[in-house]
């Protein structure tokens, strides 16, 4: 019985815009990551990331007629940085997610438009890029790092998929990657005590195939 | 050189007449002979060819640039003079030269060849032409014996642009005389041909016009002609060439600018016969120039000239007598002359292909020390300036000096050994010329002054080495500074007033001769005996300001400041007042006039006299040699005082601000009358300067002593000054400078600067007074103020009453006597770095270990024994590096970047880190204590350290002295794949003795 309702609804679906199983896809947005506090004998200060650019791909499968799966990958520009109340710095670093998320649709599959909230996991990649030198800015807080970090990371957001076409889909999402602070690429200078965690507010906007 | 000037715009040119008549070893290079006598050149790089006036035969001859063979000649009518080729290579212009006795104007021609199809055409000038030179209009530019002519080659009309009287000599001329001195005249033009500057001599004195076809500025005419007539002395030969852009010339060894003053003008240059000859080249900033001077000799020398005030940079042989005109080729690197035997080829650009040999130091001082009369070497490389191998041969006569090698090829570095116990009679320094030669070489190599200087105990002072002739000492009365003149090099000398390091160098004009600081402080202020300017600086910047322009014929030898009025001594050439006259300097135009009288006095003194101002701007003193005194008086702005109680003066002369005065020996007071005489057993009278009411002085060497200096307090009726020895002996007056100025008090009242036989002496302000005993308290290594040391490792010694002043040497090989301190280490003398009250630096000798006792002598006396512990090896890393604002970080590069490892610059796997530390103990081969460690071959520690980080060993590749350094270690290390990484890693050395710092690692 079971699999005779699976197949009525495909073959329901096979004449519907959003009816197919896959979906791949391209967006491009922004990351926005906070940072954390740093309590030093120096003082206080911020450390983190400097706000960049994002771009990723996805691939996806319609599981169910409200849930779906996808994998990430996100690339995202994200200088190092370290900020008090009079002086910054920064240092060149970017970072790489991937991850898996849980899509639940507020509609069904074939719908014209679609929101969803999402959830999954994956890792995060983090990449010092600057060139090391003998002194850097702001190591009373800590030491920039040519090095890179990788990081369980769980990913939360939501989202809207509109139909473009039979075969287009326009889609706009939000995502928190939350992780841990990678200390390797900040170390924290003798006596600083940093924050644990550090969010990456991702917001993008892409299309996909769906197939 | 004397003028008088006259303008002449070209719109008068024609109108006027007469009026403007003039009122005034190895050789380098190839001969060509002619067959007789050049008399000019021309040269045409469009067909590679030099056309040559054989003025003698009748003949153009035709040089090949390509192989410098006379390719053919070209006969022309009688007594080719003078050539030019066209700026489009068209037209070849020869000048006949054709005043003969009896008279015949037809002989007085110009010759135009047109170069493409060979014909020529004929034009008769009337008067003998004596120079011509193409413009870049395409006409010619002429001097004649009395007129100066534009030819238009493509219509052939001569148009007068102006006449003078007649500058002819006659032919025939005597026997042996050349062409060029009997046409006695040039022209040349500039580079773009919108420039031309002649001279003409008519035996009494020369004419230097300078015709322009461009406008030169917003109110200048298209076209201008300006003319100078002088009796120069030295009397210049017409050898002429010009500046690229016009804007001065060289004239015989004079350097004129557009407006005809003397802004430099070679030394001791004599008049020549026919020997001489200059060619300007811009843009390598040079003058090739022979000059005859009164020292010359025979032998035939180019020199190279800095283009902006004659410095000579070298000096070649050349094979025969530059007798006329010199060509630069467009490339810079031909030189073409007229000489003996026709005309020399002389490859100037080329010159590193040539052997050479050179010092690359001029001086080198020994010092030996009452503490060390251990024999002192010193190194010495010889080089060739173009990179070659050219051999040399050094050496001197002076017994207890060895050179080894004494002979060899460059590049090669020389020992000099000095036995200090064949000096010990010697009072102060001894000064010995090692002669350099080559027998390849071209040039003609500078000898090396070696200096040894032998302190002894109960002198005082410390010496430092500035090259060259100095002239004039004197600090800056508000900035921690002192300018010293250094004056065969025309440049004056910054020094910092608390390190005594150099940190600038002002080049002036030629033969600077004394210097002055304008009342208001801002200005320092320079007067040249061989330059009609006096250059001015602004003491903030020390940026140049425009020079002040004094009248012509007049050289400002002595200058000084007054609160009214800014005066100069003058050497006066012009026949108006007397040799030596007294100028008047208006700062804000930068001008000076000469002062109609002094007062009720005549304006006329010895040339050689000298200005001394007051400190508070009251007064000035003047001092003549001849023993006239006089006193100009700020307040009545005169002369208000002349005195000539003394048959003779000379050596030191100051003003003070409080009406008392000094000359040679003599004290004088606010009249000028004798008030006192200072004792003159201990030698003659060298530097005075007064400090409010008193003074300090110095007399030259004499038997018992280098040069003593005392306090002198004027206003005692008993004068009687306690003399303390020198160092070294303060500069003597000649015969040339009779007064000397050796003695700049610091105005922070630090230290006295004494100009003496190396460069200067500094003596601490309170180089007399008693000075307790040293007493030693503790010694440390000094890279990480730990206190295990050992043989060859630089030490801090920890005491006090070390040394009456910081002293900081950069001296090579280190001294082991510094200041008046000598720290000796079991009975062996410490090469030391920097002594100071509480801190001494220096190098335990590689040869002491175990239980050591250290000594010190200063004048105080001598300090208690110090016993400690000398290592076999106590290796510590030197916390001296800095990064950013991060100091005392430890001293480890990074081979990757060069920068110094930090946790920002952490250690990763496979990088190779370089430690510098000191104390690795002895190596493999042996190094003298106090000398740089030679990179080949490189020494070895004797104990080879193993180096950990985080318990892992590093491949030690390298672990031994760091070549060129005294004292300083490196271990050179490979940091493997396996290395824990950490924010803190123990890195460990170890050498029977270890020492651990944290680093971080990261892979």
């Amino acid at each position: 019985m079971r699999t005779l309702g699976i197949s009525i609804l495909l073959l329901a679906s096979a004449g519907a815009g959003l009816a197919q199983q896959w979906e791949l896809g391209g967006a491009g947005g922004a990351g926005f990551l906070s940072n954390v506090s740093v309590s030093s004998p120096a003082g206080a200060a911020t450390a983190g990331f400097q706000n960049g650019f994002a771009a990723g791909a996805f691939a996806g499968q319609n599981l169910y007629p409200h849930l779906s799966g996808e994998l990430h990958y996100a690339y995202l520009q994200s200088n190092l940085q370290i900020k008090s109340a009079n002086s910054s710095g920064t240092f060149s670093g970017n970072a790489h997610a991937i991850h898996y998320d849980l899509l639940l649709h507020t509609s069904r599959r074939g719908s014209r438009t679609q929101y969803f909230a999402a959830l999954g996991g994956g890792l995060k990649v983090f990449r010092g890029t600057g060139q090391p030198a003998a002194f850097l800015p702001m190591s009373q807080f800590g030491y920039f790092t040519q090095t890179q970090a990788m990081k369980p990371m769980a990913s939360v957001g939501a989202g809207m998929k509109h139909s473009l076409s039979p075969r287009m889909n326009l889609r706009v999402e939000f995502r928190d990657y939350i992780t841990a602070f990678p200390t390797q690429l900040i170390a924290p200078a003798p006596g600083a005590k940093y924050g644990a965690l550090l969010h990456d507010f991702v917001p993008m906007v892409g299309v996909s195939y769906v197939f | 050189m004397r003028s008088k000037r006259f303008l002449i715009p070209i719109a008068l040119a024609a109108a006027l007449t007469s009026a403007a008549a003039p009122a005034t070893a190895a050789g380098f290079g190839t001969v060509v002979p002619i067959g007789g006598h050049a008399s000019d050149i021309a040269l045409d790089e469009s067909r590679g060819l030099l056309y040559i006036a054989n003025f003698t035969a009748n003949r153009i001859e035709v040089m090949s640039t390509a192989d410098f063979s006379i390719r053919s000649s070209m006969n022309v009518a009688a007594q080719p003079g003078a050539l030019t080729v066209s700026p489009d290579g068209q037209f070849l212009l020869i000048a006949h030269f054709g005043n003969y006795t009896p008279p015949d104007p037809s002989k007085n021609s110009l010759t135009l060849i047109n170069l493409n199809d060979n014909t020529r055409q004929t034009f008769v000038t009337g008067d003998p032409p004596l120079g011509a030179a193409f413009m870049a209009n395409g006409e010619a530019f002429i001097v004649t014996t009395t007129s100066l002519l534009r030819f238009d080659p493509v219509t052939g009309v001569i148009r007068v642009l102006n006449t003078f009287a007649n500058l002819a000599s006659t032919l025939p001329a005597p026997l042996a005389t050349f062409p060029t001195k009997v046409i006695a005249a040039a022209v040349s033009t500039s580079a773009d041909g919108n420039f031309a500057y002649g001279v003409a001599d008519n035996g009494a004195g020369q004419a230097i016009y300078r015709y322009a076809i461009k406008r030169t500025g917003p109110f200048s005419p298209d076209e201008s002609l300006s003319a100078i007539g002088v009796v120069a002395t030295p009397k210049p030969l017409p050898r002429l060439s010009v500046a690229a852009d016009g804007s001065w010339s060289m004239v015989g060894m004079y350097r004129i600018d557009a407006q005809a003053n003397d802004t430099a003008q070679f030394p001791n240059a004599v008049d020549s016969v026919n020997v001489g000859g200059n060619a300007i080249d811009d843009k390598g900033g040079v003058i090739y120039a022979q000059i005859v001077t009164a020292n010359s000799g025979t032998a035939p020398v180019l020199s190279i000239l800095a283009a902006d005030n004659l410095t000579v940079e070298e000096r070649l042989a050349i094979p025969e007598n530059i007798t006329g005109r010199s060509i630069l080729d467009s490339a810079r690197k031909v030189l073409y002359t007229v000489s003996d035997s026709g005309v020399m080829v002389l490859p100037v650009g080329s010159l590193n292909q040539y052997h050479r040999v050179a010092a690359l130091q001029r001086d080198i001082l020994v010092s030996g020390s009452f503490c060390d009369r251990r024999v002192i070497s010193q190194y010495l490389t010889v080089t060739d300036p173009g990179g070659g191998h050219t051999d040399f041969s050094i050496g001197s006569n002076t017994t207890g000096v060895t050179i080894s090698p004494a002979s060899g090829v460059t590049p090669a570095t020389v020992q000099v050994q000095v036995d200090p116990n064949a000096f010990q009679g010697a009072n102060g320094t001894t000064a010995v010329q090692l002669q350099l030669s080559s027998s390849t070489a071209v040039n003609l190599p500078l000898p090396v002054r070696l200096l040894v200087n032998n302190e002894d105990v109960d002198q005082r002072g410390t010496v430092f080495v500035v090259s060259g002739a100095l002239a004039d000492v004197l600090a800056d009365p508000v900035r921690s500074r002192f300018y010293v003149l250094q004056q065969d090099l025309n440049q004056v000398l910054v020094f910092d007033g608390v390190s005594y390091a150099q940190i600038a160098a002002l080049r002036t004009s030629t033969t600077p001769t004394q210097m002055a600081i304008s009342f208001d402080r801002r200005y320092l202020i320079v007067g040249h005996d061989n330059s009609q300017l006096a250059f001015v600086w602004d003491l903030d910047t020390l940026e140049r300001q425009a020079p002040i322009l004094f009248p012509a014929g007049h050289y400002p030898r002595s200058i000084a400041a007054s609160g009214k009025a800014l005066l100069a001594v003058a050497r006066n050439i012009t026949g108006v007042g007397g040799p030596g006259v007294i100028d008047r300097v208006d700062l804000p135009t930068h001008t000076a006039t000469q002062l109609s009288s002094l007062g009720i006095y005549e304006n006329s003194i010895s040339a050689s006299s000298v200005l001394a101002p007051a400190p508070n701007g009251g007064a000035i003193l003047v001092a003549s040699p001849d023993g006239n005194v006089l006193l100009y008086n700020a307040n009545a702005d005169t002369f208000t005082v002349s005195r000539k109680d003394f048959s003779r003066l000379g050596g030191a002369f100051a003003a003070s601000s409080y009406d008392s005065f000094l000359v040679d020996n003599h004290l004088l007071n606010a009249s000028l009358v004798p008030s006192g005489t200072l004792q003159s057993t201990s030698g003659a009278s060298s530097g005075f300067s007064f400090v409010d009411q008193w003074g300090f002085r110095t007399t030259t060497a004499a038997v018992t002593s280098p040069g003593v200096m005392e306090r002198i307090d004027p206003t005692q009726s008993n004068v009687s000054p306690k003399p303390s020895k020198m160092a070294e002996a303060p500069l003597v007056p000649s015969t040339a400078w009779p007064f000397t100025r050796t003695l700049a008090p610091l105005y922070d009242r630090s230290a006295i600067i004494s100009l003496s036989t190396s460069g200067f002496t500094v003596l601490p302000w309170n180089y007399d007074a008693a000075v307790a005993p040293p007493k030693l308290s503790a010694v440390t290594n000094a890279a990480d103020g730990n206190q295990p040391v050992a043989p060859g490792g630089l030490i801090s010694v920890w005491g006090s009453q070390m040394s009456p002043t910081n002293i900081a040497t950069k001296q090579i090989p280190l001294p082991t006597a510094l200041g008046s301190s000598c720290l000796t280490i079991n009975g062996v003398p410490v090469p030391m770095l920097f002594v100071s009250p509480q801190q001494i630096n220096g190098q335990i000798p590689f040869n002491v270990d175990g239980k050591a006792t250290m000594t010190l002598r200063t004048p105080g006396g001598i300090s208690d024994n110090f016993y400690f512990t000398i290592l076999p090896a106590a290796p510590s890393v030197f916390r001296s590096g800095t990064a950013g604002p991060e100091t005392g970080l430890a001293t480890m590069v990074r081979a990757q970047n060069n920068q110094l490892v930090t946790p920002t610059n952490p250690i990763r796997p496979n990088d190779i880190i370089t430690i510098y530390a000191t104390g690795l103990g002895r190596t493999s081969p042996e190094v003298d204590a106090g000398m740089p460690a030679p990179s080949d071959p490189l020494p070895l520690a004797v104990i080879v350290p193993t180096v950990t980080l985080g318990g892992v060993p590093l491949d030690v590749m390298y672990a031994g002295l760091a070549p060129g350094w005294v004292g300083v270690y490196q271990i050179n290390v490979f940091v493997p794949g396996n290395v824990p990484q950490g924010l803190s890693v123990p890195l460990t050395i170890n050498q029977g003795n270890s020492t651990t710092l944290n680093v971080r690692v990261v892979k």
